[in-house]
């Protein structure tokens, strides 16, 4: 079981991880804030990517059929994949085949999902990320902590000395160096690469095309310069149609990293000669999200970041704390959804539910909503803490019945006498501890709106 | 015009550098430029080819490490994204705008559109591949600070080719 309470308790203590964390999502809300000022159509683009992404989930086997005639008709290899363990193989098998040793690859979550690095190291192949926060986090032995920015939790001096160490770098702490070092340390594996491996930010149904969004260039080197092209996706990535596209990448970059656009778009429609491009396409649970009348509107995730960026709690602890690929708001229904109930029980209770995320989403999915199901399992299937059902029950009784309501609120108010503390609450017993553990509460005012209001109507 | 003049401010907002030239003076632009005698990993097109450039610069369309300017003709101009779109039907193709320290790219000014519906639009089956290029190659990983060149080129310099009335 992944433990929130516990990683986020050890995060909170490196004032640097706190800092570095809140400055990066801040910093993206602020360009995202700036740039959508320009771009008046916004709110009606969202509209229409909704539309576009509600399409797909309402006749989903159709148009993954379409894609896949399409990409076949391209020339790609298309695979599918039930889940992790199939979809490794099936990559191990293509890379064999090819009597691949090095593989260089393009960030992507889905190849996090299914740990495909430790197993192909297992296999004797060595793949190494490109983008350079996957390429720093892979070096560190770490995961990525944020979707569009993997290494915002390491300092210059940390990435500095990490390079210096492992890698051999000639000690600087300026980034424009280390980045540099990187570049060339990179170019020489792509060249010599026996396969690349890509995500895919959106896969287009009408042409069976895909399509791969970047700043940095590392994704073009990793698709173009290799013999062998895989592509590892999950199957929700769906577009219906290319003339669908603009309304995406208009949406995804301002939502993301705040950019009006990234620097690099690149669509692939054609396998050209001598070329293999494979499309591994990873089911791994989504095909149950499709049939959670709750669950399948997280399936039109664009995985833009957004939501983690304006989570108050995201902004304190970061992605570690989430203990998954995917974290935030939205990482944890893909968690609880992908991974299951066990792993991740704990986690639909890691938000305040204050609906920043669902304001923020490009697609408009109701993420609070779908936390409160996810913790209406939870409890259903775990039962809650001892008490608490019978304490609900009595609130329920106070605010429903004005006999209760009164002679309650009044009682109340006088035992709370015994728990006071000068002017606050510090410490409530058993089941309700949990609320005076981190915070100071209000009394009750002596006397309730009820009493008040009579007196004040009488004089 | 008035497009192109948009357009010019896209591409600077994205970190380009823009020179609008007419015909002419292109070749002289190019010249100066990158210099007498430079090693050019170029993708050849009809304008590129009629320039004649061979006697000035070493074209070559093979990459090694150390050439320093790429050369290429984009196909589409979009103002809506400030950014250049390459068709390409092989992978050497998209190579001199990635590969290089230096993108020097040239753009006819009729092939400027608004929106990525225009370009859509104009393109038939089978597509070919597409590749929007909207400034230098970047990267703020490293404590949120801005690096340009982290794997493509750092600089990428525009020359629009103006119509001719």
């Amino acid at each position: 079981m992944i433990d929130f309470r516990k990683n986020a308790d050890r995060i909170l203590k490196d004032p640097v991880v706190v800092n570095a964390v809140q400055r990066a999502t801040l910093h993206a809300l602020k360009k995202r804030e700036e740039t959508i000022e320009r771009i008046p159509d916004f709110e009606d683009l969202r509209d229409r990517a909704r539309l576009a992404k509600e399409k797909v989930i309402g006749d989903f086997e159709n148009y993954l059929k379409l894609f896949k005639k399409n990409a076949t008709e391209n020339g790609f290899i298309v695979h599918e994949a039930g889940d992790a363990e199939e979809a490794r193989n099936l990559i191990l098998k293509i890379l064999k085949a090819h009597g691949a040793r090095t593989v260089v690859s393009s960030k992507s979550m889905t190849q996090e999902e299914i740990e495909i690095n430790p197993f192909l190291e297992s296999h004797g192949i060595k793949k190494y990320e490109t983008d350079l926060g996957e390429f720093i986090v892979q070096v560190a032995g770490q995961r990525p902590s944020h979707i569009t920015a993997p290494a915002i939790h390491l300092t210059r001096k940390e990435i500095a000395r990490l390079f210096s160490e492992k890698l051999g770098m000639n000690y600087t702490e300026d980034p424009e160096e280390i980045t540099n070092f990187a570049r060339n340390f990179l170019r020489g594996k792509y060249f010599k690469a026996d396969a690349g491996m890509s995500g895919a930010n959106f896969l287009v149904a009408d042409t069976g095309s895909f399509v791969i969004v970047e700043n940095e260039g590392n994704a073009r080197m990793s698709t173009t310069l290799p013999g062998v092209h895989i592509v590892v996706t999950g199957i929700e990535k769906l577009i219906p149609s290319i003339m669908d596209l603009p309304v995406f990448l208009k949406i995804l970059a301002p939502s993301s990293t705040g950019q009006r656009q990234t620097v690099y778009t690149s669509i692939f429609s054609r396998a050209p000669e001598g070329r293999e491009i494979h499309i591994v396409l990873i089911d791994n649970g989504r095909r149950r999200m499709l049939k959670d009348p709750i669950l399948r509107e997280a399936l039109m995730c664009i995985r833009c970041g957004g939501c983690s960026n304006v989570c108050p709690i995201f902004q304190l602890v970061g992605g570690h704390a989430y203990g998954s690929v995917y974290s935030g708001p939205i990482g944890i229904i893909w968690t609880y959804a992908i991974f299951g109930h066990e792993v991740a029980k704990e986690l639909p209770f890691a938000s305040t539910l204050c609906g920043a995320c669902r304001e923020i989403c490009p697609v408009r999915i109701d993420i609070p909503r779908i936390l409160l199901e996810l913790r209406r399992r939870v409890v259903e299937r775990e039962g809650g803490r001892p008490g608490e059902k019978i304490l609900i029950n009595v609130w329920a009784g106070l605010m429903t019945e004005p006999f209760l309501n009164k002679i309650g609120f009044r009682v109340a108010s006088k035992v709370q006498t015994v728990f006071k503390k000068g002017d606050k609450i510090k410490s409530l017993p058993s089941v309700l501890s949990s609320w005076t553990k981190f915070k100071d509460l209000e009394p009750l005012a002596d006397k309730t709106f009820r009493e008040l209001w009579k007196e004040r109507k009488g004089s | 015009m008035e497009r192109t003049e948009r357009f010019v401010k896209e591409l600077e907002n994205n970190d380009c550098e823009v020179h609008v030239v007419d015909r002419k003076s292109l070749k002289e632009n190019l010249v100066n430029y990158i210099g007498k005698g430079s090693k050019v990993f170029y993708r050849p097109s009809a304008l590129i080819k009629s320039l004649g450039l061979r006697d000035i610069f070493e074209l070559t369309e093979d990459f090694h490490e150390g050439i320093y300017f790429g050369l290429s003709e984009a196909d589409y101009g979009i103002v809506y994204s400030g950014g250049l779109v390459e068709l390409a039907n092989t992978r050497e193709e998209k190579l001199p705008s990635l590969l290089p320290e230096v993108h020097v790219a040239l753009l006819r000014e009729e092939n400027i559109v608004e929106d990525f519906d225009d370009l859509f639009s104009r393109l038939q089956k089978p597509l070919p591949d597409i590749t929007f290029i909207t400034g230098p190659s970047k990267t703020a990983d490293i404590e949120k600070i801005l690096v340009r060149g982290a794997h493509g080129p750092r600089k990428l310099i525009v020359f629009i080719v103006a119509n001719e009335y």
